[in-house]
Order: C-alpha cells, then sequence, then structure tokens
C-alpha cells in the first residue's frame, strides 16, 4: 500500500523481509543501515529480546534518489522468524508493498524453510493478500557455509510456481548481494507501482529478463 | 481493520486532501494542550502530524506506535475482552494516548503534564469522526499527480552501497 503525497512529493513503499529464523533478516537491515549514506537513512529501530532475537520487528526508513520529480521513501522492515510469532508477522505484513523471503543455505534447516515459506502464505491469505499482487525475491543466505545446500535444492523446495522468483545468493554478514537483492525488491515495488497508475496489468513479465510476480506464484509448493 | 481493498489500494495525500486532516489535528493539538499529533496507517506509515518534534523522525515512531496499538490489541483479545479502542501511556515526563481512528488508521497524541488524560480523550473524541471522515477521502482521491512524472522506474540502483560503513556495526542498534 503506498502512500503517495502530492503535496510533499514523496512515495512511501513498505519491504517486508520474512523468512527463516536466524536466517539472516536482521543482519540484511544491518548491513544495508550501515553502507547507506546516512543522509539516506534513519535509526535502525529494533524491538529484539536480551539475546538480540528479533521481538516484533526491525524497523529502517531509507530515501532513494528522486524519482519522476518525487522522493521515493522505503520503510524496511524485517518480521520475527520464530514459529510461535505468527500474530506478530501477520500483524508487520500488512500493508506490504514488497517481500524478501530470507532462507538460511544449511543443509539441516530446508525443512525450516519450507515451514516458514508455508506460514508467510498462510499469513499473506490470511491479510487478504496474495503472491499474484505482493512482489517477492528470493534470498538464500549463508552461501559460504561449508553445509550449505546446493541451489538447486532450495530452488526445488521454495522457487517452483510457474514464474520463478529473481534468486540472489547471499552472505549478508558480509554483504555479499544484500544491496543487490534490496534494489532487486525495490525496482520491482515501483515497476508495480509504475503499472497501477498506468492502468496496466501489475502482474506482467518485468523487463530485463527480471522474473515478476507471477499469476501462480507461490512459494513452498 | 482493513480488508482487502486496504491491503493493494493507495492512499493519496493532495493538498485537498491533506488540508481537512490537518486542520483537525492542529484543533486538536491546540485544544488538548498536547505536545504532537500524529494519524497513523495501520502499516506504520505516519499519514499526518503537527506539533513539536514532529517530521523530526522518520517513520520510527509511527511503525513503533502501531506496532505497540497491535501488541496491545492482541493481549487484551488473549485476556478475554472482545473490543480494544486504545492504550494509554503514562511516563515520567511524557504520556501518550493511542487510539483506533476509523477501519484503518491510528491517533498518537502526545502530552505532558500542562494537561489531563481525561481532558486528551474528550478532545479526541470530540475530533475523531472528522478524522475518519478525512481519511476515508483519501482512498478516493487519484494517486496520479495532476501532471504525471514521465515514469517511477528508476534507470539505475535504486540505492548504492558506499564503503567503508557508515556507522559502528556495534552501535547500529537503538532499541
Amino acid at each position: 500500500m503506498a502512500l503517495v503525497n502530492h503535496q510533499t512529493r514523496e512515495v512511501t513503499f513498505k519491504i517486508v523481509y520474512a523468512g527463516t529464523p536466524m536466517s539472516g533478516k536482521t543482519t540484511n537491515l544491518s548491513y544495508v543501515h550501515a553502507r547507506l549514506d546516512a543522509a539516506q537513512r534513519g535509526d535502525l529501530v529494533s524491538v529484539a529480546t536480551a539475546s538480540d532475537r528479533t521481538l516484533y520487528f526491525d524497523f529502517m526508513p531509507v530515501t532513494s534518489s528522486q524519482i519522476g520529480g518525487y522522493t521515493t521513501k522505503f520503510a524496511l522492515y524485517t518480521v520475527p522468524g520464530q514459529v510461535h510469532y505468527n500474530a506478530t508477522r501477520q500483524l508487520v505484513l500488512r500493508g506490504a508493498d514488497g517481500l524478501v523471503f530470507v532462507a538460511d543455505s544449511t543443509a539441516s534447516r530446508l525443512e525450516e524453510n519450507l515451514e516458514s515459506a508455508r506460514s508467510l502464505m498462510r499469513n499473506l491469505t490470511e491479510n487478504s493478500t496474495s503472491l499474484q499482487h505482493l512482489p517477492l525475491v528470493l534470498q538464500y543466505n549463508k552461501r559460504d557455509l561449508p553445509e550449505a545446500a546446493p541451489r538447486a535444492h532450495l530452488d526445488f523446495l521454495l522457487n517452483r510456481p510457474e514464474k520463478p522468483f529473481q534468486v540472489f545468493e547471499t552472505i549478508a554478514e558480509r554483504g555479499v548481494n544484500v544491496f543487490a537483492c534490496l534494489n532487486a525488491v525495490s525496482q520491482l515495488v515501483l515497476r508495480q507501482f509504475h503499472e497501477t497508475l498506468a492502468g496496466g496489468n501489475p502482474t506482467s513479465r518485468a523487463p530485463s529478463g527480471t522474473p515478476p510476480v507471477g499469476a501462480t506464484a507461490t512459494i513452498a509448493s | 481493520m482493513a480488508g482487502p481493498a486496504a491491503m493493494t489500494a493507495h492512499l493519496t495525500l493532495t493538498p485537498e486532501t491533506i488540508r481537512p486532516l490537518l486542520a483537525a489535528l492542529e484543533s486538536l493539538n491546540h485544544e488538548a494542550e498536547a505536545r504532537r499529533v500524529a494519524l497513523l496507517h495501520e502499516s506504520g506509515l505516519v499519514l499526518a502530524e503537527t506539533g513539536e518534534d514532529a517530521h523530526q523522525d522518520h517513520g520510527e515512531s509511527g511503525a513503533l506506535a502501531a506496532g505497540t496499538f497491535f501488541a496491545a490489541c492482541h493481549l487484551a483479545r488473549r485476556l478475554g475482552e472482545e473490543s480494544f479502542s486504545g492504550l494509554h501511556y503514562q511516563g515520567a515526563s511524557r504520556e501518550f494516548l493511542l487510539t483506533a481512528a476509523g477501519p484503518e488508521a491510528l491517533l498518537l497524541v502526545v502530552f505532558d503534564q500542562r494537561t489531563r488524560p481525561a481532558i486528551v480523550r474528550a478532545c479526541v473524541g470530540k475530533y475523531l469522526p472528522s478524522l475518519e471522515a478525512a481519511t476515508a477521502r483519501l482512498r478516493s482521491a487519484p494517486p496520479q499527480p495532476a501532471a504525471p512524472p514521465a515514469s517511477w522506474l528508476p534507470t539505475g540502483p535504486v540505492f548504492r552501497e558506499t564503503t567503508p560503513p557508515t556507522t559502528d556495526l556495534a552501535a547500529v542498534f537503538h532499541t
């Protein structure tokens, strides 16, 4: 749900990082916070437990350069991955304009990735939305671990819709592909907004081979 | 709160739609002798605000206020409450009142010892109908500006990474 303010010439979007517990969602945001020009971002607010596990969400506002004469802002959120925070996840997903699903590449955690993806799909359904209307990119994190599963295994589990999602293999702790992933989801969100305003079909294929929000899109099929 | 339409449509603030919102917020702020009044979307986005320190943060307060509201709402339901209308926090120097303002908006009023919670509540009750009506009009405004830009599509990366890090990673978090 974009907020368009013609008075201040600003457009604000909401992007949510969801995914498997301890997969690196907060690490993504802290890396972006550390590597983004200070003028382009606010504080990284983290509602966490004493052991640094995300309790409610992490939040960071970021501002891009002007697009179409409007200052474009993104509110970046993470949701807690732990199973028992389902209600919290559902709330934070409200009004999201784009999603990043962060999966843990560790071979022993494939089942948890699958359950998290299914949980996300349930949350979206309960929020009366779906991936038909919501851009999503997949992030396979911790690719540097020796026990990382082959990408094909993760694709088989998480990325088998009619039109596959764009995937980023990341090492969030070192920032590998973190910005590429953020840029990809931001561009998909802007493209969907552009197409909505133009009265076009926001679910059509993105340019330059960018996988779109598929008509039958789902993860963890 | 929000239904399916609210999940996908855009909210549009134009000078015409924001004027009545700001007028109601400013009147509320003045009559209640509050410090700051903000109207938030349930997703945490700040729709409009007035008073001291308004526009000083970049949405952090809106995100935290929405989170606080819904966390308290769920707790109340678990305790058996059938409805939840708001939350009052009383701190040493500042207090705030968070209340629902229509089907998808929240109202945050920050105040101090200059006034009383009962006065703030009365003023909120007085201005809620006009705020709800003004918020509903945001849905009906067309998202396209009068002079639409050629394209909302960026020509390059939306965000660029700087090196070295702009902050000390250990000092990043503000809980």
